[in-house]
């Protein structure tokens, strides 16, 4: 059994942050049988213990009740990466002390390196010296390795972020496996040196006050350009042309990150001055290297530290692994996939839809004025619609009919006639991923409802997941007589090991692989990721070097830098916008872009293209994922014609006609995947840079985020509860004083945790919502359980 | 007296026709007669959305070659759109009674063969030429539109072929054949031409009849149209449509299901107008836009039907005709002999009884809970389409369970209940649904004591759904105070 090769399972492992001493254990999330529709169970499952002074696992434990914080802190996520060997022609097998003894090698011979980054401020300030990374050399011993943050305008080299920790867990006879563990940080917040001119600040003790303000920019950035809180033309490279130096290279949303009270920018003067704050949040790699009968096998994976999954037995409609599987497998669902398989996801998509409206007030998500305030003051994909487009806000559906527990009921109902083997009649109601920008009633009532996309946009499936559904409401029609129904498998339960069908060509397989000892909530599956901006990481930033030769803005086509070794050609397309992608032997081009459009307001029947002043031609980019699913699916490795606006256009108010006379070139689509590994590339992403364009510090987002769907990191309403009058109640995530009464947002509102409250004592302030209701502060009483040996 | 024999009367006496105008007896008003009218036309569209429903869930199975499910699945689309659109004319006829103060009708003879107008007698059956045929007749245009349609359709719409091939050759055939099942059918056409010339009739039908207050309280696309619509139209700063831009589409052949809420006389005539247009009119002319008429949806199936022959398939299960769960029935071919079948459909009943008491009770809602804020009739008219996923599911289910011995299939019974009418208080109303909660709850325990034949993983859907409602329900009861308390 030579090794051949070697794989890190999972290829993508989620770290997630808390100051507890002991990480979280291990749990699967399982229907649960006696009450179909509720909330799902969450299920202790075997937990590898890590003693911490020899660093091999002790103990191997179920617990019986999952806490999440102990002793007001939360307990960190953190993930096992597993090494597998390739052996024989297509065989995956874990590699353990006996599989390196087979091959003359020992547990030493086994190397690791990590590299991870912050690069958030960076693509703010866009200066190179933000970066904030830590690496350690190659180790093969089994202590715990620091990832120390260092970034040259902090105030030293000895000054850094504590990005946590990595340790190669030592093999023992119990656990021969070769393993890592990923250890994040405990969710600080870092800022700006006290000087004489930089008061103290209260949220960032001595020992974090370590960014240098006269070095770099990042404190008060925004200060000189208080109109619209970007970057002053002084910050841009003096390289650059004239209009390309009015440019700022905003993120979407944009000024995420703490600035100056009174916040946020947008409801004040769009004044966003930073106060300097960098989170401990990070991404990078993990590499493992064995030198093989004397051949080098390295394999990497990555990993990311977010925020706590804090609604951990909730599933978002959209995931991670929704888009991965995209890529991998296509937006279009085979024929001959098995029906029961189409059947059971397209279940599990609904299910998943009714765990997000669960927890969201319907009413207020509707754009529905609340208690007397009008809708316009409290944040609801509605009222940026307004903004967005300068229009007055209405809501979604009629405003009488929006309820949560109603709407959940109704969800539900769809969920239990699919377990009827009723075939998926609303696959004309799901919002196909280029309407998103269309804001007609008609438009906008399709589902998923009253949630954001990737694009800023009202949320779409993945074509993928939209295809599911067609195909499970095409077969039903044909399905035999009278048959057993198949119950749906256990969703997220662990897997076998080494799960069935884990070979080095199944990379579907390898993605959502469970290693032993991660929760759920290290999974894809678990991950919001591709949203605006998302939350673990912002997947959008994936998609920047997908056409070999151009760095693509991570949520729209603006040609932002060209790569240096690009033809002169395409050296001047900087600036320019991407229009559509032409696949080989097709002569519609895949649009990248749509038009916002609108109600007429003279003609019920009518719509209009929805301009303003600043995007004079509507124009709304579409999100990458699902834009370029056919692109990657089918071209992947190969040429396909891409057309560009004929000029640089750095601002969308200068394109007033944009398919007007375009260019088109010729580009390589990147492989999305490291070689035949089912690694995202490092070639479309390093380190730090899918988490770039997240808040700093990742705080801000909870507070910010208008979006208020995401079931498993940041519900909106909670504790929700019938009323004598038919209609639900329950309280706002973020209120402090749980009373049953809802408060609508309101950034000046004390009842509700404000920035300063979150930045300080976020762990004590987020709560753990289970069977949608809080979980007491305390916890449930917490049984270790038995050991296992 | 009963309306159908009310118009059995006015038939036999001469003075109803489709060509002639209107006529009533002595002792009724105008507006009596225009409100009988209505009762017939809801009960009308009730049949037909059932029997459409019916025929719809019929289709498939596994017995249908792989190449030929595309056309028998569009064919399922087609007829589940027209049964929407014929809620939406449902809904639309309850508006105009309520303009005109009339009560709404949600009724429906189980065998109605006696009510003039009816396009044919009532009959539960598996789609076959002979039910498509009927559907045909009933929808389709008089001889005259079908002339005026052959003369003004586009000769590039591949419609126009099967418009001169039914007058050539179809038109002949079908009606022998309804004319066998049924020795007066009619078109529904017909009935909505009495009402249009009735309601353009000021001197019967005063200014003073219609009520235009009421229009806050009917029904409306908003509410319950859910997307069934054409997308809207591009208009350009200027207010027109861009030249060559196409009508309003009801896109892949979905259901643009119309409601219209009415104010004015103009705005009944208008309605009755192009639900009547919907139903039998061309391409073209319904609504001004480009849709596809139930009579060309049924016209495309009965020829594709046709052109099919003879397969050694059948395009449905064998599913029974006129299903029967009534001891009463036992011996008549269409009684579910198999018990564990015969709790499904009793199920399907109670389910169809449970939608049309929700219905009515969004009606009465309506004048109570209004305006812009979350209220309990939108709670209700949720429960209506939660009802409307359930008949869909139990009849998935039913249609692959046997009937008794045999090879037929059971069928979704969509018997009436006994009464539709609500309590006067609203208390009782509540507590009316919260008691047909409890007993599907019993019902669906019961059948989950039995084999799972497929539906067991649906059944247990379903319980946890009706514990919440049930909970809901008490709530609300809670709130409405005791027997003897104030009451809403």
């Amino acid at each position: 059994m030579t090794i051949r090769e070697l794989r890190i399972l999972p290829p993508f492992a989620i770290g997630r942050l808390g100051s507890a001493a002991e990480p979280l254990d291990n749990y699967t999330i399982e229907g649960d049988r006696e009450n179909p529709l509720g909330f799902r169970k969450i299920v202790g499952a075997p937990t590898l213990v890590v003693d911490e002074t020899s660093g091999e696992i002790r103990e191997r434990r179920v617990s019986k009740e999952v806490t999440f914080k102990q002793g007001g802190c939360i307990r960190p996520v953190a993930p096992f990466l597993e090494v597998f060997a390739v052996v024989g022609e297509d065989h995956l097998e874990p590699l353990t002390l006996d599989l390196l003894h087979r091959n003359g090698l020992k547990q030493t011979d086994v190397s690791w390196r990590t590299r991870v980054a912050n690069r958030k401020i960076f693509r703010r300030t866009d200066d190179p010296k933000d970066v904030v990374s830590a690496t350690t050399d190659w180790f093969s011993n089994h202590a715990p390795h620091r990832l120390l943050g260092g970034c040259r305008n902090f105030i030293s080299d000895d000054s850094f972020i504590d990005f946590g920790h990595v340790r190669y867990i030592k093999p023992n006879d119990k656990f021969p496996e070769i393993r890592l563990r990923f250890t994040p940080a405990k969710g600080l917040i870092y800022g700006p040196h006290v000087t004489a001119e930089n008061p103290p600040d209260p949220v960032i003790v001595g020992s974090r006050a370590i960014y240098d303000s006269s070095k770099g920019s990042w404190y008060r950035f925004g200060h000189d350009d208080a109109e619209d809180g970007k970057a002053s033309s002084e910050t841009a490279p003096a390289s650059q042309e004239e209009e390309e130096g009015d440019f700022f290279n905003d993120t979407l949303p944009p000024a995420l990150y703490a600035i100056k009270p009174p916040a946020p920018s947008w409801l004040n003067h769009n004044i966003a001055i930073s106060r300097g704050y960098l989170d401990d949040a990070c991404d990078g790699f993990v590499e493992v290297r064995l030198t093989v009968a004397g051949r080098e096998l390295k394999a990497q994976a990555r990993i990311c530290a977010g925020p706590p999954a804090v609604v951990p037995d909730s599933l978002f409609v959209r995931n991670l692994a929704d888009d991965l599987d995209q890529v991998l497998l296509g937006p279009t669902v085979p024929d001959d996939e098995p029906e029961e398989e189409t059947r059971a996801r397209a279940a599990e998509i609904v299910r998943r839809a009714y765990e997000t409206v669960r927890f969201m007030n319907v009413a207020v998500m509707n754009g529905n004025d609340f208690k007397g305030r009008s809708a316009l003051s409290l944040d609801s994909m509605p009222e940026e619609e307004a903004a967005d487009t300068q229009r007055p806000i209405r809501p979604v559906m009629s405003p009488a009919t929006v309820d949560t527990r109603a709407i959940l009921a109704l969800h539900e109902q769809v969920y239990a006639a699919l377990q009827g083997r009723a075939a998926p009649w609303f696959l004309r109601l799901l919002r196909r991923p280029e309407e998103v920008a269309d804001f007609t009633d008609r438009g906008r009532r399709k589902m998923p409802a009253l949630m954001c996309g990737a694009d800023n946009n009202y949320l779409a499936l993945t074509w993928r997941q939209i295809d599911t559904i067609r195909k499970a409401g095409e077969e039903a029609l044909f399905a035999p007589a009278a048959i057993g129904l198949p119950r749906a498998p256990p969703v997220l339960a662990a897997t076998s090991f080494p799960p069935a069908g884990l070979t080095p060509r199944n990379l579907s397989a390898q993605i959502h692989y469970a290693a032993a000892g991660n929760p759920v909530s290290s999974r894809p599956e678990a991950a919001v990721a591709n949203c605006c901006p998302g939350l673990e990481v912002d997947f959008r930033a994936v998609w920047r070097r997908m056409f070999k030769g151009l760095v693509l803005r991570e949520w729209d086509s603006l040609v932002v830098d060209v790569e240096p070794d690009a033809e002169p050609e395409i050296q001047e397309l900087k600036g320019h916008r991407m229009l559509r992608v032409f696949l080989p032997d097709e002569t519609d081009g895949i649009p990248v872009f749509t038009q916002f459009e609108g109600p007429a307001s003279s003609d019920p029947d009518g719509k209009i293209v929805l301009t303003t002043n600043k995007n004079p031609a509507g124009l709304a980019p579409l999100e990458w994922s699902n834009a370029l699913a056919r692109v990657l699916s089918e071209h992947n490795g190969r040429l396909v014609r891409c057309e560009f606006t004929r000029d640089a256009v750095w601002s969308l108010e200068k394109v007033p006609d944009p398919l007007k006379d375009p260019i088109t070139f010729r580009f390589e689509v990147r492989a999305f995947f490291d070689g035949d590994t089912a690694v995202i590339s490092p070639d479309l992403a390093d380190a730090g840079e899918l988490t770039q364009g997240l808040c700093s510090p990742w705080q801000n987002d909870y507070r910010e985020c208008s979006c208020y769907y995401w079931a498993s990191a940041r519900p909106d309403f909670v504790n929700v509860e019938p009323t004598t009058t038919g209609l639900s109640k329950g309280d706002n995530w973020l209120q402090k004083e749980r009373t049953g009464d809802y408060v609508p947002d309101d950034y000046s509102d004390t009842r509700l945790i404000h920035y300063d409250d979150l930045f300080l004592h976020w762990e004590k302030l987020l709560r753990f919502q289970v069977g949608g209701r809080d979980v007491p502060e305390d916890g449930p009483r917490r049984d270790t359980g038995e050991a296992q040996s | 007296m009963s309306k159908h024999r009310i118009y059995s009367g006015l038939v036999a006496s001469g003075l109803v026709a489709a060509e002639t105008g209107v006529a009533k007896i002595a002792s009724m008003t105008w507006k009596d007669h225009l409100t009988m009218l209505l009762h017939i036309a809801a009960e009308i569209e009730h049949s037909l959305m059932v029997q459409y429903l019916y025929s719809a869930y019929s289709l498939g199975g596994e017995q249908v070659p792989p190449g030929w499910r595309k056309m028998v699945r569009s064919w399922q689309e087609d007829i589940l759109a027209v049964a929407k659109e014929e809620m939406g004319h449902l809904l639309t006829v309850q508006n105009i009674l309520m303009l005109i103060g009339a009560p709404i009708n949600l009724d429906r003879q189980d065998l109605p063969w006696d009510i003039p107008f009816h396009p044919g007698t009532f009959r539960l059956e598996r789609l076959t030429l002979e039910s498509v045929a009927s559907y045909v007749f009933a929808e389709m245009p008089s001889n005259a539109e079908l002339d005026a349609l052959i003369q003004t359709t586009d000769p590039r719409d591949e419609m126009l072929e099967r418009y001169k091939r039914f007058k050539d050759t179809d038109l002949e055939q079908i009606e022998i054949m309804v004319r066998t099942r049924d020795s007066a059918p009619h078109r529904v056409g017909d009935l909505y031409s009495h009402l249009v010339k009735l309601v353009d009739n000021p001197h019967h039908i005063a200014d003073s009849v219609f009520q235009e207050s009421t229009l806050t309280y009917q029904a409306t696309a908003d509410d319950w149209g859910r997307g069934y619509r054409p997308d809207p139209r591009l208009v350009t700063a200027e207010g027109s449509y861009p030249a060559g831009s196409r009508e309003p589409v009801a896109s892949e052949r979905a259901a643009n299901v119309l409601i219209y809420p009415v104010a004015t006389r103009t705005q009944v005539r208008k309605a009755l107008e192009e639900l009547s247009a919907q139903g039998e009119g061309p391409v073209g002319l319904s609504g001004g836009s480009v849709q596809l008429s139930h009579f060309d949806r049924f016209l495309e199936i009965y020829q594709e039907l046709k052109d099919l022959g003879s397969p050694p398939w059948s395009v449905s299960r064998p599913v029974v005709a006129d299903p029967s769960t009534l001891d009463s029935t036992r011996g008549h071919p269409g009684y579910i002999a198999d018990g564990h079948s015969r709790d499904w459909a009793e199920l399907f009943n109670l389910r169809y009884r449970m939608l049309l008491k929700y219905l009515g009770h969004t009606f009465r809602l309506a004048r109570t809970e209004h305006g812009d804020s979350p209220n309990l009739r939108s709670m209700v008219m949720h429960r209506v389409f939660g009802e409307m996923y359930n008949l869909k599911a139990i009849a998935a289910v039913i249609v692959r369970q046997p009937l008794s011995n045999g090879s037929l299939r059971a069928g979704p019974p969509f018997e009436m209940p006994y009464a539709l009418s609500l309590s006067d208080s609203e208390r009782d109303i509540w507590a009316s649904h919260r008691d047909l909660m409890s007993m599907a709850q019993r019902l669906c325990s019961k059948m989950l004591n039995h084999e799972d034949r497929g539906g067991h993983a649906y059944l247990q859907a379903l319980l946890a759904i009706d514990h919440d409602a049930q909970n809901w329900a008490k709530d609300i009861l809670t709130g409405l105070g005791s027997l003897e308390g104030p009451q809403r």
